[in-house]
C-alpha cells in the first residue's frame, strides 16, 4: 500500500503543471480535420474524417497523388500523423520515423532511425528484439504531443520523445526489457502506440507468447520519469485496483480479485498484454484500453478466470486506478486477446441516452457498454459463424461456453475441432471506425476457424511460451477468409457485409463524404457507401494491406493515405494460404494463397482528386 | 440444418454397420532412422475405422494425389486437369508414427508463428517444406535451431531465427520437427490436418 500511495502523490504534483492548456490544444487540434493528430483521429477512436470534398459522387475519379517508400519490407500496421505541413511516417523495425515537407514535395525533413550499431536504445540488439517478436516486426504508428513532441513506442520497449521540429531525441526511456530475467520482464516488445493524455505519454506491452506480465506504464511528456504503472494481474496494489472502490459489472471488485483466480504463483508469468488501440473521455477523466491473453494457451495448466486478462480497463490516468473492469472472456482456452480498440460514443441504447464505449473483440463478440459506469449493455455475435459460446449472460457477463468447443473441457492432447473464430479473432488489432452520418460502425473482420489441442510446456524465461497447436481454415460454408460489415451497437446486428477473399487487417475510415476506406490483404485501397457497402473505389497498393486509413487538407484539397506492407500475424498463415486450396479439389478456391496476390514493402500510397 | 442432416447420416451409417471398409489402427513403431542415421517418418496406410458422419469416410485420410503427386506441390495446370478429371485424383489414408505426430505438434506450437502453418512458410520466413525439398540437411536443420541465425550466418537483411538450444519445449524435439517436415517436403501428409498417429512407442525397460 506505501507504495501505492508514493505512486499517487508523485503523479498528481507531477502531472498538475500546465495540465489543462495541453490537453485542451490538443483536443482542439483533433476537432480540425485538416490535420491528423492521433493514430486514432481522436481520442474517441472514430476514425471519423469531418473532410467531404471526396464524397460518394466523386470517390470513383480518384487518383494517387503522391507515394513514399519507406525502405523497410516487413508488416506496416498503423497509419501517417499530419501535424499542421508536417506528415510523419513511421515504420516497421527498426521503427524509423520521418517528417515530410508537405510545402515542399514530401521532402524528407528529418530521419530518426532507434537503432544504433544494431543496438536500440535499451540496449539489445536489434535481432534479439526481431527474435522475440511474437507475428512479425509491427509498429503501429507514433503520436504527437502539442508541446512540439512526437513520441515513438520502439520495439524495445523504448519510449522516445522526439522534437517534431529537427527529429532529435529529447528524452528516452526504456519502459521494459526485452532481455532474459527471471519473471515478468523477460522478453517484453513494444508494439502498440504511445498514448497521449494532457502532459503523460502511457504504453503498454507485448509479450504473452513470452510469459510477460504485461502492464500499462505512464510517463511524464516533458522529462520522460515514470508516474505510474498498472500491472495487467497480480496483487492488488500491483493493478492500481481498489478492492472497494474498483467495480466489475457494477459491483466492488473486492480484495484480491486477481490473484484468487490463478492457481499459485501462475499470475507471474500471466500474460495480459496490451497493444491495440485506446480510447480517453476528458469529460470523465477515463482511460480505456484492453488486456490479453494469459499464458500459456494451454488452459489446463491455469485453472480459474485469470483475472484482469481479456480485460476492458477503465482508468484514471492522473493515478492508474481503475473505476471499472469487464473480463469479456474468463479462463481464455483459445487466445481471444481483449486488446481491441475501444470506440468512445455518445449514442442512445435501448432507447436512452448513454455515454457508451463499443468494443469489437477478438472473442466474436461486439459489447456496447456505458463507459461511465462500465455497465455491460449489448453483447452479440458480428459474425454468425462464433460458435465457442452460445451467448453472453447479461447478468453475469459471463459467455456461455459450449463444451464442445471448450480446449479446457475436451482435455490437454486432445483436438477440439471447428472452432469459431480462429485465434486470429472476428477481429485483430484492426481498428473499426464509427460514421457519425449513419451512426453505423464500420468494421474489418477476419471469417476463420481453427483446430486447437493444448498440451503441457515448460516455461523457460525469454522464450516463447505457448502450449498449444492450431490450425486455421475458413469457417464452414464458405471460401472466403474476412467480411467487412456494418455494425448497429444499439440492436447489436449486422446491417450489411461485404465478404472478402482474405482476412480485412487494415483499419477503416469513415468520412463526411459518405464513405468508407479500407484496405485489402492482396493489396487494395477501397471505397465503400458507408450506407450500403456498395464499392465505389478499388485501387491496387504496391503491397498487402495492413495499416489504418487516415485524411488530411492541404492547401484546400482533400488527401487520402494508407501504409502499405503486408506482414503481421495475417502474413504467417495467409502467405501460402491457410489450409490445403485444394482439399476435396475445388471445393475451395484455387488462388488462396496470398503470395500469389501480392509482395513485401511499406509504401505510403496518398490520394486525391485530379 | 446441417447438423440434422449430418446426425441423419451418422444413424444410417450406424444401422448399416459401416459402409467404409476399415482396419483398425496398427501397433505401436519405434523411431526411425534412415541408411544416414538421419531422423526420418513412418507411415503405415489403411482406412481406419473412425467415420466422419458427415461424408461416410474414415477420419484418417493424409493425403490427396493428384497425377501421382501431393495436391499441394503441383501446378495450377495440373490441379484444373484434376478437378476435371476424377480418375486422376487419389485419396490416401494411414497413419504416422507417433515421433512424427509429436513433430508436428511441437512445430505447430513453436514454429509456425514464423514458419507458417504446413510448414509452408510466411511473409518473413522460409517455407521449411521448400528448404528441405532444395537440400536442407538435418544436420543444419539441428544446428540452427539450436543456435540461431543472423544475417552475418547468411539470413535474408532483417530476418532473425532465434537460437532455442535453452529451450525444453524446442530442443528435445528437433528430431521429431524434422520427421515432420520431412514428410511434409516428401509429399507424404497433407495440409491442416492433425495428423491421424500410430500409439506412442514405448521402450522396453
Amino acid at each position: 500500500m506505501s507504495i501505492l500511495k508514493k505512486t499517487l502523490i508523485a503523479s498528481a504534483a507531477l502531472a498538475l503543471p500546465g495540465l489543462v492548456s495541453a490537453n485542451a490544444k490538443l483536443e482542439k487540434m483533433m476537432k480540425d480535420p485538416s490535420q491528423w493528430v492521433q493514430q486514432s483521429g481522436d481520442y474517441a477512436g472514430h476514425r471519423y474524417s469531418e473532410l467531404d470534398q471526396i464524397n460518394k459522387s466523386n470517390v470513383g475519379s480518384l487518383k494517387v497523388a503522391w507515394t513514399f517508400s519507406t525502405g523497410v519490407l516487413r508488416g506496416h500496421e498503423g497509419g501517417p500523423l499530419v501535424i499542421g505541413d508536417v506528415m510523419y511516417v513511421h515504420t516497421a523495425i527498426p521503427n524509423i520515423v520521418y517528417a515530410l515537407d508537405l510545402n515542399d514535395n514530401q521532402r524528407i525533413m528529418w530521419k530518426y532511425n532507434p537503432v544504433k550499431g544494431g543496438k536500440y536504445p535499451g540496449g539489445e540488439t536489434m535481432d534479439r528484439v526481431i527474435s522475440v517478436m511474437c507475428c512479425d516486426n509491427v509498429n503501429r504508428g507514433v503520436n504527437y504531443h502539442p508541446n512540439g513532441t512526437i513520441v515513438l513506442h520502439a520495439a524495445d520497449t523504448s519510449v522516445i520523445a522526439l522534437d517534431a521540429k529537427t527529429g532529435k531525441e529529447k528524452w528516452v526511456t526504456t519502459n521494459l526489457h526485452s532481455g532474459t530475467g527471471k519473471y515478468g520482464v523477460s522478453a517484453s516488445t513494444g508494439s502498440g502506440q504511445p498514448f497521449i493524455i494532457k502532459d503523460m505519454v502511457g504504453v503498454g506491452c507485448s509479450g504473452a507468447e513470452f510469459g510477460v506480465r504485461c502492464n500499462w506504464t505512464q510517463y511524464d511528456i516533458k522529462t520522460g520519469k515514470r508516474l505510474w504503472r498498472a500491472y495487467s494481474m497480480g496483487p492488488d496494489a500491483d493493478m492500481l485496483v481498489d478492492p472497494s472502490k474498483t467495480t466489475s459489472m457494477l459491483k466492488p471488485v473486492g480484495k484480491d480479485s486477481s490473484l484468487k483466480t490463478w492457481p499459485g504463483d501462475a499470475w507471474k508469468i500471466g500474460g495480459g498484454s496490451i497493444w491495440g488501440f485506446y480510447g480517453y473521455d476528458s469529460k470523465l477523466n477515463t482511460l480505456y484500453y484492453g488486456t490479453g491473453n494469459p499464458s500459456t494457451w494451454n488452459p489446463v495448466v491455469r485453472p480459474g478466470d485469470n483475472k484482469w486478462s481479456m480485460t476492458i480497463n477503465a482508468r484514471n490516468p492522473d493515478n492508474g486506478m481503475a473505476k471499472w473492469l469487464y473480463q469479456m472472456t474468463p479462463y481464455d482456452e483459445w487466445d481471444y486477446d481483449g486488446v481491441n480498440e475501444m470506440i468512445l460514443v455518445d449514442m442512445k441504447v435501448k432507447g436512452k441516452n448513454r455515454k457508451a464505449l463499443v468494443h469489437f473483440d477478438r472473442n466474436g463478440f461486439a459489447y456496447t457498454m456505458d463507459r461511465a459506469s462500465g455497465e455491460l449493455l449489448v453483447a452479440e455475435k458480428y459474425d454468425p459463424a462464433v460458435n465457442w459460446a452460445t451467448h453472453v449472460d447479461m447478468k453475469t457477463g459471463r459467455p456461455q461456453v459450449v463444451d464442445r468447443y471448450s480446449t479446457a473441457h475436451q482435455g490437454e492432447d486432445v483436438n477440439t475441432t471447428n472452432i469459431c473464430p480462429a485465434a486470429l479473432g472476428t477481429k485483430d488489432q484492426q481498428p473499426a471506425a464509427y460514421d457519425r452520418l449513419s451512426g453505423l460502425f464500420m468494421v474489418p473482420t477476419n471469417h476463420v476457424c481453427m483446430d486447437y489441442e493444448p498440451f503441457k510446456v515448460d516455461y523457460v524465461a525469454g522464450n516463447a511460451y505457448v502450449g498449444a497447436t492450431l490450425s486455421m481454415y475458413p469457417a464452414p460454408g464458405g471460401t472466403h477468409l474476412g467480411n467487412f460489415i456494418a455494425w448497429d451497437a444499439d440492436k447489436g446486428k449486422i446491417v450489411w457485409s461485404n465478404p472478402e477473399p482474405f482476412s480485412v487487417w487494415s483499419g477503416a475510415m469513415a468520412t463526411a463524404g459518405g464513405i468508407t476506406f479500407y484496405g485489402t490483404l492482396e493489396g487494395y485501397a477501397k471505397a465503400v457507401d458507408s450506407k450500403t457497402g456498395k464499392e465505389l473505389f478499388s485501387f491496387k497498393t504496391p503491397s498487402g494491406i495492413i495499416g489504418n486509413f487516415m485524411a488530411y487538407e492541404h492547401k484546400g484539397k482533400q488527401y487520402v493515405g494508407i501504409l502499405s506492407g503486408v506482414g503481421g500475424w495475417a502474413g504467417i498463415g495467409l502467405a501460402a494460404g491457410l489450409t490445403d486450396p485444394t482439399a476435396g479439389l475445388g471445393a475451395v478456391g484455387a488462388y488462396s494463397a496470398l503470395h500469389n496476390h501480392t509482395n513485401l514493402g511499406g509504401v505510403l500510397t496518398v490520394f486525391a482528386l485530379p | 440444418m446441417n447438423i440434422n442432416k449430418n446426425f441423419l447420416a451418422f444413424v444410417i451409417t450406424l444401422s448399416l454397420g459401416f459402409q467404409v471398409h476399415s482396419v483398425p489402427r496398427p501397433d505401436a513403431v519405434e523411431p526411425a532412422w534412415d541408411e544416414n542415421d538421419n531422423p526420418t517418418y513412418v507411415i503405415k496406410y489403411g482406412k481406419g475405422d473412425r467415420i466422419d458422419p458427415s461424408t461416410n469416410k474414415p477420419l484418417n485420410m493424409i493425403q490427396i494425389l493428384c497425377d501421382g503427386k501431393a495436391v499441394d506441390q503441383v501446378s495450377e495446370e495440373k490441379l484444373d486437369a484434376c478437378r476435371d478429371d476424377a480418375s486422376l485424383v487419389e485419396e490416401q489414408y494411414g497413419w504416422m508414427d507417433f515421433s512424427t505426430y509429436k513433430g508436428w505438434r511441437a512445430y505447430h506450437a513453436e514454429c509456425h508463428v514464423c514458419h507458417g502453418p504446413d510448414a509452408m512458410g510466411s511473409t518473413y520466413a522460409p517455407s521449411l517444406m521448400v528448404s528441405l525439398q532444395q537440400g536442407l540437411s538435418f544436420d543444419d536443420f539441428y544446428a540452427v535451431i539450436m543456435n540461431g541465425r543472423g544475417e552475418a550466418e547468411g539470413a535474408v537483411a532483417g530476418n532473425v531465427m532465434p537460437a532455442f538450444g535453452a529451450n525444453t519445449n524446442v530442443a528435445p524435439h528437433v528430431e521429431d520437427m524434422y520427421r515432420y517436415v520431412k514428410a511434409r517436403a516428401d509429399g507424404k501428409i497433407r495440409r491442416g490436418v492433425r495428423l491421424p498417429k500410430l500409439p506412442k512407442f514405448k521402450e522396453a525397460e
